[in-house]
């Protein structure tokens, strides 16, 4: 009879243990990126507490107001506040926009009057208009005066984030999500604020827009699939999340600058950990969060001029016509030495220059690469486009080609050609987009 | 309790025939009534199928209980022992074999007009070609005014997971794959059709009302199989002719034309969600 009791155990046991399961129920997290775990202890602490205090973690974010990203507002009229449940009527709500956005209200944060934050809503019922706020202060809500309620966009725009995208770019946008690893071509990691198809010009980042034509066609030629059918305010909200990482990922990196001189572990072999403990806490006290505010001004500067119209990039003269002189001239200009194309490129537009064979210099750096063959600014060797192939990532329209000539492709050894006349650049777009019928018709013959 | 196993077995036609019978009024048969004839002829297909096999349900069912009901009150000890009759063998390798024939016959028309290339409907227009690739719908339509030829042309129309065809017209489009094997599949339509590496396969249909129909992928083709979401969008005839010139628009934009505003870079594609 013996066995039968080890069998009752054994159910009981499963019995017991089956609602914990077997993985671990902890929810998305944010990591840290590798620079961090370059700096002693004391000093990753502070990054993270920090960036916590910023950005919050995925389950309970935090917007920052300096920067510039559209969080998601209502605005709404106080009617009674007893320092947890707020009675509040919430403008605009009844249409179906609006009413859609209420259910992403958990989470938000409510201001008063003053700027200053009363609490977070738990509980909201547009009925009554009746809202329960936990993590209440001190401040206080008179009667009559605005609130506003604020997040609601990022919250929605960090759910659909873990729902479509997070698998390959990873819950911190580091591109390294658990389906990363099959890719040859390496998901986006954002946290450069460095997004390769522009349509801005040189050294400004990629605006809105250019976030939502990736998203809306995907990149043909890799894994980045179209998200065409999303409707519209998803891809807004997605867009608005997508930027928020990229900045948090650039205000980590800012602040490992920031600490490296003086606190990376490579520099500080030989000092006693206590120290590190006390000359971090009197950096935190005293330059901190003069830095942090300087970080967080830099990026609304950055960040917002790429929405700005001066930085869009726009021929000055017309495409023309599209005819064999112009595509010779661009075929003349491919194979210019100043012009260099070819060196990436190949004399036939394979892909197969000679760039591809030799050291380079990696970028930001005056090292030779380890291996032959062109590095991106994420560290990866990147081939030179074929352009026989007719795929083109950034899109391919003549206007697309112009800027990826004209502004180059950013973070990638694809610099943009400032000194070329317009025409100029209308002649390579027309050879370049001509290559694949070249290819195709003399491979007939 | 003797009667149990007969009660049982005559239960299950009774609950066949009252679901046959209420099944028309609540909604029951297909999720979606099929928006193209060919795929009301693959319904009525079904439909006939479900009627013979329903009556040989029911009528078997009935026959055991039966038999059955019968058998409760038999003191008979010896049963009849009927193996090796020559006319029920008959009877039951005919019956099967003649309805078998029936369908496989009944249903040749509709599979020829469905699959057999040289049998496909002659006045039909060649809208697109569809190439599926991990993980979405890449689509190439002709210049306005232009046939679709085998080859990429320069004037070429591209865009993604987004294929316009016009309503009440028979419309084909070629199927290619760009990496694995997919399968093309609108439920609404009735139209399911790997997509295998290597081949061009001319898919044809025909929507009989403006509306959008869900485009899927029904081939397991990777771990992102199901993010290959797609619609079929029937319009009429002069929507569809705009929606193709505003393509040709988009794709030969040059930054410089009249509307050279940045909104006007997105025009193509926020108008394709716009119509939902």
């Amino acid at each position: 009879m013996r066995p039968k009791v080890h069998l009752l155990k054994l159910l009981v046991a499963a019995i017991v243990l089956s609602p914990f399961g077997c993985t671990s129920k902890r929810g998305p997290e944010f990591a840290s990126g590798k620079q961090t775990g370059l700096l002693v202890s004391a000093a990753q602490e502070l990054v993270r507490s920090e960036l916590k205090s910023s950005f919050g973690t995925p389950t309970s974010l935090v917007a920052w107001q300096v920067l510039p990203v559209d969080y998601g507002v209502f605005e709404g009229k106080a009617t009674k506040f007893n320092g947890q449940d707020l009675v509040v009527s919430l403008k605009g709500i009844g249409s179906n926009a609006a009413d859609r956005r209420l259910s992403n209200l958990s989470g938000s944060v409510v201001t008063n009057e003053a700027g200053v934050a009363i609490g977070e809503v738990t509980h909201y019922s547009p009925s009554d208009g009746a809202m329960r706020l936990s993590n209440t202060g001190e401040a206080k809500i008179e009667s009559d005066t605005t609130v506003r309620v604020i997040g609601d966009g990022l919250q929605f725009g960090r759910d659909l984030y873990l729902r479509h995208c997070m698998h390959c770019h990873g819950v911190s946008g580091d591109g390294d999500g658990p389906t990363a690893k099959y890719f040859a071509v390496k998901p986006r990691d954002y946290r450069r604020g460095t997004f390769k198809f522009t349509s801005t010009v040189q050294g400004v980042r990629a605006s809105r827009d250019d976030l939502k034509r990736i998203i809306k066609l995907g990149i043909p030629g890799t894994y980045m699939p179209s998200f065409m059918l999303l409707p519209d305010d998803e891809i807004v909200s997605l867009v608005e999340y997508i930027r928020w990482l990229s900045m948090r990922g650039e205000v980590e990196n800012s602040l490992y600058i920031e600490l490296s001189n003086d606190f990376s572990t490579e520099a500080n072999k030989d000092k006693a950990r206590a120290e590190f403990k006390k000359e971090v806490d009197n950096f935190a006290a005293s330059q901190l969060p003069g830095k942090m505010s300087e970080i967080g001004r830099d990026l609304a500067e950055t960040w917002s001029a790429s929405e700005d119209e001066a930085n869009l990039l726009l021929p000055k003269d017309a495409r023309g016509n599209v005819d064999g002189d112009s595509i010779k001239r661009g075929r003349e200009l491919f194979l210019n030495k100043d012009v260099g194309c070819f060196s990436c490129h190949g004399e036939s537009g394979r892909g197969n220059g000679v760039s591809t064979e030799t050291f380079n210099k990696l970028p930001n750096s005056t090292e030779l690469s380890k291996v032959p063959g062109l590095f991106d600014d994420w560290g990866n060797l990147v081939k030179p486009r074929d352009l026989t192939t007719g795929i083109y990532r950034g899109g391919r329209r003549p206007l697309d080609i112009y800027r990826r000539i004209r502004a180059g492709i950013k973070g990638t050894p694809m610099q943009g050609f400032s000194r070329l006349e317009d025409q100029q650049v209308w002649d390579l777009t027309n050879y370049v987009l001509s290559i694949p019928f070249k290819a195709h018709s003399e491979s007939k013959h | 309790m003797n009667k149990f196993w007969p009660c049982f077995f005559m239960f299950w036609p009774v609950l066949a025939i009252v679901v046959f019978a209420i099944s028309p009024s609540m909604g029951w048969w297909f999720p979606t009534e099929a928006f193209s004839p060919l795929g009301k002829q693959i319904d009525n297909l079904f439909y006939m199928i479900l009627i013979i096999v329903g009556i040989t349900f029911i009528g078997t069912h009935i026959g055991l209980g039966y038999v059955l009901w019968k058998a409760v009150d038999n003191k008979e000890p010896k049963a009849w022992f009927s193996h090796g009759s020559h006319n029920l063998e008959m009877l039951w390798s005919i019956a099967p074999a003649g309805i078998l024939m029936f369908i496989s016959l009944y249903q040749l028309d509709v599979w020829t007009r469905y699959r057999v290339q040289s049998k496909y409907p002659k006045d039909m227009l060649t809208v697109a070609e569809v190439t599926a690739r991990q993980f979405e719908w890449r689509i190439r339509y002709p210049a306005p005014g232009k046939k679709l030829l085998p080859s990429p042309q320069p004037d070429d129309l591209y865009t993604v997971n987004d294929l316009h065809v016009p309503v009440n017209r028979r419309v084909l489009i070629r199927l290619k794959s760009g990496d694995v094997q997919h399968s093309f599949f609108v439920p609404g339509l009735r139209v399911k059709q790997d997509a295998v590496p290597g081949t061009v396969i001319p898919v044809w249909f025909e929507t009989l009302e403006i509306g959008d129909y869900d485009l899927t992928c029904a081939e397991l083709c990777g771990w992102g199989h199901y993010k290959m979401r797609g619609r079929v969008l029937a319009e009429r005839q002069s929507d569809y002719d705009k929606y193709i010139k505003s393509l040709a628009h988009d794709q030969g934009y040059d930054g410089h034309n009249s509307d050279r505003d940045g909104s006007a870079e997105l025009v193509k594609i926020e108008k394709a969600t716009d119509k939902k």
